[in-house]
């Protein structure tokens, strides 16, 4: 478990740093473009398409695995209280359970939607450029996966705290 | 025939929120669940499964990440820790002029970032050790800070804006202009309540302020310049119709890395701190929009909005008795939830109610904003309050905090009122 916690956690970091790069590529890409079109009075090719195509998609998919991981999903956290220590950690699995099912459903159902645009090719046109829009459907299937595994090796951690060292 | 399986939906979304399942999973479980009972699992999925893509991919949501990464930069390389000294310049002269200083200063730091959290904690370092040396009382210092903080959201760029606006369709900065409005009423509204307060309880707020200032009107405009320039090119930009929101947040982002760069005051950890942050709060905050994306279809399928209207009457209603029910949920919600969470699961519900009023979706925007904004200092999950405790423990309890936000609080149900009865005036800069 250990192994597979060490692999998910160096998967889910190289992902967020893919994300990382994601956020700087297009801020660069979108003031390209603003300062090219306000002093050269002509547009970065396909600034639009990559941003909404490309960017965005890695920007939010790929670290969603590592938010899952360090807990950051947003809860409503008002009635924490009233579970108690073990009920706590009782809800936290069931939690964990009903993540993993959720994540694995979106997993498969858009996996059959990356899948049926790498099978046509996907892409789309603008300005007389074509552009291949079908890799950014791909990181739907690899960020809801991810996450469904972050909630899945945290399932003993959550059920044998002692038993199973948290390299955390 | 759909309409039981809608609100079994409803029910089961509040359970799963209660026993803390991530608002976008909750959203994403129920609209799955909801949809393959009413069409069964194969076309939920063909109906739900372009879902993600389709909101993700939208334009105007990409000013989100770029205005995050703007203010956590700003934040992160210390570009507005001047904001509370310029901020004293011009007022401390005014019967409890530090809380006021604080106040315009969160409105200062609110126009690099769109967080209202972010805003609480950055003045609350700063200003509430030095009024609470000044003489001022412990729990009305932190309180005066955590409603400052909620200025962050309404004052442009506000993250919160931007999501509604891309929900919604309408344009941003509208309703960035309508936040500016409201923002600096809210900014006026907060130093008055100051000023009444060291006026009749100069035990809580003392009249004036002791010894002399040590700063100048050239060494605040040295500390602040970055944030002017910053604000004067991203609001110019936007508001002058040169760049798109997304384009005005890329470039503030642009522009803040480049200042700090030059001021020797981004290094490397400190730029990578800004940069996960960016990505966690997008990443956890655009997932749940992915959800309310789904859970619209879900709503809109099973016919939930349109009997919580025949339930309100919707038609027989009037505007204010609407209005009166809005907000009451709001305001309700926003005692347990966070404000994102709050708004994504009820704009489906609302949105339909509205068409019969014909009200316009800036003003509402700008309206839920506020309302939603009041939630982050209120007990008993005051997000606000909980960042100045966490910032100022030694000073104040959550209790002393939770008194010392009341009157700032009737100061923001005032200011609501105004909303409801002129919106006119949310929309005096809005053509």
């Amino acid at each position: 478990m250990n192994i597979l916690s060490s692999i998910s956690d160096k998967l889910t970091g190289f992902l967020s740093y893919l994300g990382m790069v994601g956020v700087l590529a297009m801020m660069l890409h979108i003031c390209a473009d603003v300062i090219a079109r306000t002093v050269f009075e002509v547009s970065v090719p396909a600034t639009l398409e990559m941003v909404t195509r490309y960017y965005m998609l890695m920007l939010v998919l790929l670290p969603l695995a590592w938010v899952e991981r360090k807990r950051f999903m947003i809860t409503v956290e008002a009635f924490s209280g009233v579970f108690g220590r073990v009920g706590l950690r009782v809800v936290d699995v069931l939690v964990a359970a009903i993540c993993i099912g959720v994540y694995t459903v979106l997993m498969v159902s858009t996996l059959d939607k990356a899948l049926e645009q790498f099978n046509i090719g996907a892409y789309i046109v603008a300005l007389d450029t074509q552009i291949i829009i079908w890799p950014g459907y791909f990181a739907l299937p690899l960020g809801f996966g991810l996450a469904a595994l972050v909630c899945l090796i945290r399932i003993p951690f959550l059920l044998f705290p002692q038993s199973v060292t948290d390299d955390e | 025939m759909f309409l039981q399986t809608g609100l079994i939906g409803l029910g089961i979304l509040l359970a799963l929120l209660v026993f803390r399942v991530p608002v976008a999973v909750a959203l994403i479980g129920v609209s799955m669940g909801g949809v393959a009972a009413m069409m069964g699992p194969d076309v939920a999925v063909s109906m739900l499964a372009s879902k993600p893509y389709d909101f993700l991919s939208k334009w105007t949501l990409s000013a989100v990440p770029m205005f995050l990464l703007m203010g956590f930069v700003c934040y992160h390389a210390g570009l507005t820790a001047g904001l509370f000294n310029a901020a004293k310049v011009a007022f401390r002269w005014l019967p409890g002029g530090l809380a006021i200083s604080s106040i315009f200063a969160s409105s200062g730091f609110a126009a690099v970032s769109g967080s209202s959290v972010a805003c609480a904690a950055a003045m609350g370092k700063i200003a509430i050790p030095e009024m609470v040396r000044s003489g001022y009382k412990p729990g009305f210092a932190c309180g005066t800070i955590a409603a400052g903080g909620t200025i962050g959201a309404l004052i442009p760029p506000s993250i919160l804006m931007i999501i509604y606006g891309t929900f919604t369709q309408t344009s941003i900065t509208d309703v960035f202009l309508g936040g500016v409005v409201i923002g600096l009423v809210t900014a006026f509204a907060y130093s008055l309540v100051v000023m009444l307060v060291s006026l009749f309880r100069p035990d809580i707020v003392p009249r004036h302020e002791e010894g002399a200032l040590d700063y100048t009107v050239g060494e605040a405009i040295r500390e602040i310049w970055p944030v002017l320039v910053l604000g004067v090119l991203i609001f110019g930009g936007m508001f002058s119709g040169v760049f798109t929101a997304t384009e005005a947040g890329a470039m503030g982002a642009a522009g803040a890395i480049i200042i700090s760069v030059a001021l020797g005051r981004l290094d490397l950890a400190t730029f990578k701190t800004a940069l996960i942050e960016t990505l966690s709060t997008t990443s956890s905050l655009l997932i749940i929009g992915v959800g309310a994306s789904m859970f619209t279809v879900f709503l809109s399928l099973s016919g939930v909005a349109a009997a919580v209207g025949d339930l309100l009457g919707a038609g027989s209603l009037g505007y204010l008795e609407m209005m009166l029910i809005i907000i009451g949920v709001y305001l309700v919600l926003g005692l347990f939830m966070e404000p994102f969470g709050a708004m994504l699961i009820t704009l489906p519900i609302f949105l339909p109610l509205l068409a019969t009023l014909d009200v316009s979706l800036i003003w509402f925007g700008v309206l839920v904003v506020k309302l939603l904004e009041i939630g982050m200092i209120t007990p008993p999950v005051g997000m606000n309050i909980f960042v100045i405790r966490g910032v100022a423990a030694k000073y104040a309890s959550l209790v002393d905090i939770f008194k010392g936000v009341t009157m700032f609080l009737i100061a923001d149900l005032l200011i609501v009122l105004l909303m409801v009865f002129a919106p006119e005036f949310v929309m005096m800069l809005v053509d």
